[in-house]
């Protein structure tokens, strides 16, 4: 065994810093990679890099992932240093970008709260564009002051604004990026050094990989590699449903042993035949995606991926909301396939009137069974992807009641990180009446349509 | 083989296996690698753990079994997995037809227990590959192609058998392998294989080689061709699996199979003529095939080669 004690706390540390990173890997693994390196030595910084990888790590989706955390991890003490600076800085610099909005983003004479990277967003912009914000945000103050109910409004506003934002770096594409936003190697050398100078304390992280990453935060760059990474995946479910169905129509063939062993008593005439197991149907789905500002790229990536699973699907209806619903499968059925997200989110834009506007899920869905109930089945599953932040939420979990007791199931997929889950007062009104689930990456994405749809 | 992999000693097959003695070996066998493939290919011999190879179609996955039995100069027995393979195609089956006409014979002999004792015996077992590899004589390389074609059942049963290497055989008994195997298991991830499977085996994957890499496999493996034709035939590979929208991509032995018809047809260098007659050796996809065949299209890969043989230069 290693008698290099040091070293062996070191791997301990690396392994703990992999499993932060998202990394599944276990003591068993651990185990293998001692008695690895116990064969080849350590003498040799390159092979050393082989074994951990060939046993810490059991798939190449983690492969890229555990090069950067190599090469961040076992470093000498001064680049250590320096991650650990940078790190600091960009903290600094979210820090600094979150003041200067609540300085000048203001309703009803609190600061409105963005998310850090339209914070950021919003300090790229040309001063008459940030004037131009600042003023509707008087202007709806003042209209509202004095009113009992004006604070209501604010989740209201604070999309209108954000929709706004998001218009402008659409056309501004350019302004993305920058040290402001941490995505690819920057973020897993801040992430890694953050785990590292945490103390030992397990921290969990959200792992900067691909698939793992808030489809929100992908810019264009990030785009290609996404929708190939979605296809993949749907592909990939695709072909082990298909598999699946076609193993339980093995209804339909004998199995030999046990029907050799019944019918021994008939002189080996096969009298008494025995099956093997029953068939799978293929799931109905709707789709209902929110379009209200940054809800369009999560909607864009999911009606990708579910159109790609249609081999094993009985049918896939679209629709798009935000004040209201629209049936959106005739567009959608042309758009998939042939072309790019990117192209989805100009396209929407256009034909969508529902595209960019605030978010009312109560009269969305009572759209839905009114214009489509007819169709609405025991049989079908309702996939709804949204933030769920709505106005006029009792309404809004009246009309999802009677969808769940008209579908099959109601899966919903909550387009938020987990920690901001408990600052949505309908997540907890809707929990009665669907699965939620958080959903906000390829990944989680896979993840939910496997189990939920196909499980 | 015991929870933590070990066994009571090493077989002689592997004892004096070392890395640089591995890195010859496949030399020696015209298998081009670096130490990312030989280190664990010598940890799963020395560790006597299963091999899991991934990566994309014809990067020398399967190809990495065949040289180990050459090089450990034993038997391989191949178990190629497919939709629907069970265990009585990867194992063993009853040899149902025998146990029919044996048991039309013995009609009107009353001895019903003897038969079925009979029937269910050694005579009337068909072993498939997974059983001669534990039965066999002596320790041989056992490939388990294409686990992922598989569904998860059979992954489970197999993941059983790769732990304890024993089986058993209601009517027969329980059979132990007399000498564990050297499992090389290779996937295309056409789906993911459970973490249980993964967690026994040590991992290697095998991404697209390096053009440089790539000019080195077409050296060895494709007798006659000159040094910077294969080099033009990995850069257009390269270029190829680097571009947007392609869905199929080019794999090493297409590579091999452009270079060879190259060398056939006495081109000796890749421009817009050549790819243009012979692209349909590299591109299996109908879309692939009509995107790049346009002039732009053959255009930006010559223009790749060139650039990249002068850089050479």
């Amino acid at each position: 065994m290693l008698n290099d004690d040091v070293f062996l706390r070191n791997l301990i540390e690396f392994a703990r810093t992999l499993r932060y990173l998202g990394v599944r890997t276990s003591t068993t693994e651990l185990l293998d990679a001692v008695r690895a390196l116990d064969l080849v030595g350590l003498g040799n910084r390159e092979v050393v890099k082989v074994v951990l990888k060939s046993t810490l790590i059991k798939s190449s989706d983690d492969a890229p992932l555990f090069d950067l955390a190599f090469d961040a991890f076992f470093v000498s003490p001064d680049i250590r240093r320096y991650q650990a600076a940078l790190a600091g800085r960009e903290k600094r610099l979210k820090e600094a970008s979150r003041a200067a909005c609540h300085e000048e983003l203001r309703f009803l004479g609190k600061p409105l709260e963005l998310e850090p990277g339209h914070q950021a967003a919003y300090l790229k912009m040309d001063p008459e564009e940030r004037r131009r914000i600042v003023q509707f945000l008087e202007d709806v103050s003042r209209g509202l002051e004095g009113s009992e109910k004006s604070e209501k409004f604010r989740p209201m506003v604070g999309r209108i604004v954000q929709g706004h934002i998001e218009r402008w770096l659409n056309v501004n594409r350019r302004a993305r990026g920058g040290p402001d936003s941490l995505t690819g190697e920057a973020m897993l050398y801040t992430v890694v050094a953050a785990g590292l100078s945490a103390g030992g304390v397990p921290v969990r992280v959200s792992r900067p990989g691909l698939i793992e990453r808030d489809l929100a935060e992908a810019d264009d760059s990030d785009m290609p590699a996404l929708e190939k990474a979605t296809s993949r995946l749907a592909r990939r479910l695709s072909s082990q449903v298909s598999r699946r169905m076609k193993a339980a129509r093995k209804r339909e063939i004998i199995d030999l042993r046990r029907t050799m062993r019944a019918n021994i008593k008939y002189g080996g005439v096969l009298l008494d035949l025995r099956y093997m197991s029953r068939r799978v149907s293929k799931p109905r789905i709707w789709v209902v995606c929110d379009v209200s500002g940054s809800m369009t790229k999560y909607a864009a990536f999911v009606l990708k991926f579910v159109y790609a699973l249609a081999s094993v699907t009985k049918s896939i209806e679209a629709f798009a909301f935000s004040e209201d619903l629209e049936y959106i499968t005739p567009w959608v059925k042309e758009w998939v396939g042939k072309s790019s997200v990117k192209s989805f989110l100009n396209e929407i834009s256009g034909k969508s009137i529902q595209w960019g506007r605030g978010t009312d899920i109560g009269r969305s869905l009572a759209t839905l069974l009114e214009k489509h109930g007819q169709m609405l089945t025991s049989k079908v599953t309702i996939l709804v992807v949204s933030d769920a932040k709505t106005v006029a939420v009792d309404r809004a979990t009246e009309s999802l009641a009677v969808l769940s007791g008209r579908s099959r199931a109601v899966i919903w997929l909550l387009t938020v990180p987990g920690e901001d889950l408990g600052r949505i007062p309908a997540v907890a009104r809707f929990r009665p009446y669907c699965r939620l689930f958080q959903c906000y990456s390829l990944s989680q994405l896979e993840k939910i349509i496997r189990n939920e749809l196909f499980g | 083989m015991d929870e933590t992999g070990g066994s009571a000693a090493l077989d002689p097959l592997t004892t004096d296996i070392t890395i640089p003695w591995l890195r010859r070996a496949f030399e020696d066998q015209k298998y081009i690698c670096g130490d990312e493939v030989i280190v664990p290919v010598y940890l799963a011999l020395m560790l006597q753990k299963p091999l899991l190879v991934e990566g994309a179609p014809g990067v020398g996955k399967t190809e990495i079994a065949k040289v180990l039995a050459s090089i450990l100069e034993t038997d391989l027995v191949r178990l190629q997995c497919y939709e629907g393979l069970d265990e009585s195609k990867a194992l063993y089956e009853w040899n149902y037809q025998k146990q029919i006409l044996r048991i039309q014979m013995a009609k009107d002999q009353h001895e019903a227990g003897a038969l079925e004792k009979d029937i269910f015996s050694e005579e009337y077992l068909l072993g498939r590959p997974l059983l001669h590899a534990i039965r066999a004589e002596k320790q041989i390389v056992l490939l388990i192609d294409e686990v992922d074609r598989t569904d998860e059942e059979f992954e489970a049963f197999l993941f059983e058998v790769l732990s304890d290497f024993q089986v058993s055989i209601p009517e027969l008994g329980t059979i132990k392998a007399r000498h564990i195997p050297v499992v090389v298991l290779t996937s295309n991830r056409a789906r993911e294989l459970s973490d249980a499977l993964r967690r026994r085996c040590i991992f290697l994957f095998i991404d697209f080689p390096s053009i440089e890499k790539e000019t080195r496999i077409i050296r060895a493996k494709v007798p006659g061709v000159p040094e910077r034709l294969a080099r033009e035939v990995a850069a257009a590979a390269s270029y190829i699996r680097a571009r947007e929208g392609i869905r199929k991509l080019p794999s090493v032995a297409e590579t091999l199979d452009w270079a060879r018809a190259l060398v056939a047809l006495g081109m000796e260098s890749v421009n817009e003529e050549s790819i243009r007659y012979t692209l349909n050796l590299l591109l299996k996809n109908k879309d692939d095939l009509e995107a790049l065949s346009r002039p732009e299209g053959v255009g930006a890969v010559a223009a790749y080669v060139r650039e990249q043989v002068a850089e050479q230069c």
